[in-house]
């Protein structure tokens, strides 16, 4: 039995996203996979499944509907304003949506990229091993009005919560010397680790931008440096000297050096930091890496531990006429 | 800077280059050195790429640590000489391109930047066997080198906004094709109709690395029928 879910409306940009199709890199193609991994993992922590796809929402969502049955759904990531009906709906928490009401996410209060994760296996074609999409590569596509999929749900459970540390909000992302690190002089490095950054304006799941006030960073011999393998959160040096750090989608070869790479565990905060949003970077050496990438992956099987019952509000209930919440009266007479 | 070298990239993965300036000896030292790793059976392997000058390596960190993959690859760099590497054999492909006029409308450009004819460009363009030296920019896209030196010119320092699909371009003694419209910083000189990425393929990616290339010049008149095509008129043997 399957339920429908559709999408009335979508932001740009919203589509199916999930842990991307490693093992391609030496065709071109770079891995993809939802900006926001942890996000990801939530939502399928919260919703007691195992990552499917899940609708990552950049920067604003949509509205959307279920035919055929209730759909239990959890929102995770970037904050935004979400309602159905007039009820508003918290966050970190699961949901259920019913036949005949409209779930409507607005704007991102915090954050970039927010999810919306259904419970239950989505109905859409597996290409190359996933079934998220590859917008630049042209893998799947932008969902759009009017688009609908068959969930195969699961039957909707006691309404849960978890509760995230903030990695919305910018701040420090960690950093490691990488391959092309000693292009660079240290004198232009220890600047890169003094600089404070604010998310710029430009960005998506190909790379964002890092603004600053002050000079460009360049290698030395920049012109020269050859075509080289490039990945997810290598931090580029443009032309006109604004370091990139690059995203999922980011193309697998590049001629522009790399100063040093952000580590993954640290890639979720980098592209949920809003515009304008304050970011440095801290080196760190490559076994400390290695060990925190090791950290956040125990850290990500285990987050089922940390959900928690989350009590209703009774507006919440739709059926609350049909519960006891008292028994035994007396007429109020001393005995 | 002492070669071979081996350096990490980030968390998950090693650059083992070969040379940090193009050659025929490098690439297939690179080529080689890609198809060694998986036979060498080293744990947390997750991939292998070829670079221009060097190969990359995918590593699981949750498997194996930097240190223990640096020091596999280590080893098995020690066991040969890797830049006097033979050609390995790869599958040869005959692919029709038209050049000039409105298929590459930089031709005449390049040969006056080079000293030669448009004729004498493409001629000599045709006569050097290709090799797929990597896929990069976009998913399938080729690589080609190496170009003689003759037919070598840096890159434009200006970006051409939008090069259409199919176009043949060149810079830095090597050829590309786009598979979709894109700007490059490489001069339009033909256009083909060999698909490079096809999600309803057995195969989505057309070429491979190590693929050797054969571009064969046809009119733009042949071009335009070859569209009809689902291989744009190429074929393939070996290896």
């Amino acid at each position: 039995m399957t339920v429908t879910f559709r999408i009335l409306d979508a932001a740009p940009g919203v589509s199916l996203q999930d842990r991307g199709r490693p093992g391609y890199l030496q065709y071109g193609l770079s891995r993809g996979g939802a900006v926001d991994q942890i996000a990801l993992a939530e939502g399928a922590a919260l919703l007691g499944t195992e990552i499917d796809a899940a609708l990552e929402l950049p920067g604003r969502g949509g509205r959307f509907s279920v035919e055929g049955g209730p759909l239990e759904f959890a929102l995770t990531g970037a904050r935004m304003a979400a309602r159905i009906g007039e009820r508003d709906l918290v966050w970190n928490a699961t949901h259920v949506l019913r036949p005949g009401e409209v779930l409507e996410i607005g704007g991102a209060r915090l954050g970039s990229y927010g999810m919306l994760s259904l419970a239950g296996v989505i109905e859409t074609p597996v290409i190359m091993g996933a079934k998220g999409a590859h917008l630049r590569a042209r893998i799947g596509r932008a969902l759009t009005a009017g688009d609908s999929f068959e969930v195969g749900p699961t039957a909707p459970a006691a309404p849960r919560i978890l509760a995230p540390g903030d990695r919305l909000s910018g701040g420090t992302l960690r950093i490691v010397a990488s391959a092309q690190t000693a292009l660079f002089s240290q004198v232009t490095l220890d600047r890169l680790l003094d600089t404070k950054f604010r998310r710029g304006q430009r960005g998506n799941r190909m790379g964002l931008a890092l603004d600053h006030d002050g000079e460009g960073f360049a290698a030395d011999n920049q012109l020269s440096v050859l075509s080289e393998i490039v990945t997810p959160g290598d931090i580029q040096m443009t032309g006109d000297g604004t370091p990139f750090i690059l995203g999922p989608e980011c193309q697998t070869t590049g001629g522009y050096p790399r100063i040093a790479t952000v580590i993954p565990s640290d890639m979720p905060r980098a592209f949920q930091a809003q515009p304008g949003a304050p970011l440095t970077l801290e080196m760190i050496d490559l076994e400390t890496a290695i060990e925190i990438t090791r950290q956040t992956a125990a850290d990500l099987a285990a987050l089922g531990k940390t959900v928690r019952p989350r009590l209703r509000d009774p507006h919440d209930m739709a059926d609350l006429l049909s519960y006891q919440l008292i028994s035994g009266v007396t007429l109020g007479e001393p005995s | 800077m002492t070669f071979p070298m081996i350096r990490n990239v980030g968390v998950t993965g090693a650059l083992v280059s070969f040379a940090d300036t193009m050659s025929a000896e490098a690439s297939r030292a690179a080529r080689a050195f890609a198809e060694a790793v998986p036979e060498a059976g080293i744990d947390g392997v997750t991939e292998t790429a070829p670079t221009l000058t060097g190969c990359y390596i995918g590593l699981d960190p949750l498997r194996t640590g930097y240190a223990d993959l640096e020091a596999a690859l280590a080893a098995l760099l020690k066991t040969r000489d890797w830049l006097a590497s033979e050609e390995l054999p790869g599958r040869h492909w005959r692919v029709p391109v038209a050049f000039g006029d409105e298929s590459g409308p930089q031709l005449e450009e390049v040969a006056k930047a080079l000293g030669l004819s448009p004729e004498e460009v493409v001629s000599q363009i045709t006569s050097t066997n290709l090799s797929v030296l990597m896929l990069g920019f976009a998913p399938g896209q080729p690589y080609l080198g190496h170009l003689p030196q003759t037919l070598h010119l840096p890159r434009q320092s200006g970006l051409t906004a939008e090069v259409p699909a199919g176009a043949v371009v060149t810079a830095i003694g090597q050829i590309t094709i786009f598979d979709a419209p894109a700007p490059t910083g490489w001069r339009w000189i033909g256009r083909t109709a060999l698909p490079l990425f096809r999600l309803d393929a057995g195969s989505p990616f057309t070429l491979a690395p190590g693929d050797r290339l054969d571009l064969i010049e046809v009119s733009a008149e042949r071009l335009a029928q070859l569209t009809d095509d689902p291989m744009g008129g190429a074929e393939v043997s070996g290896p």
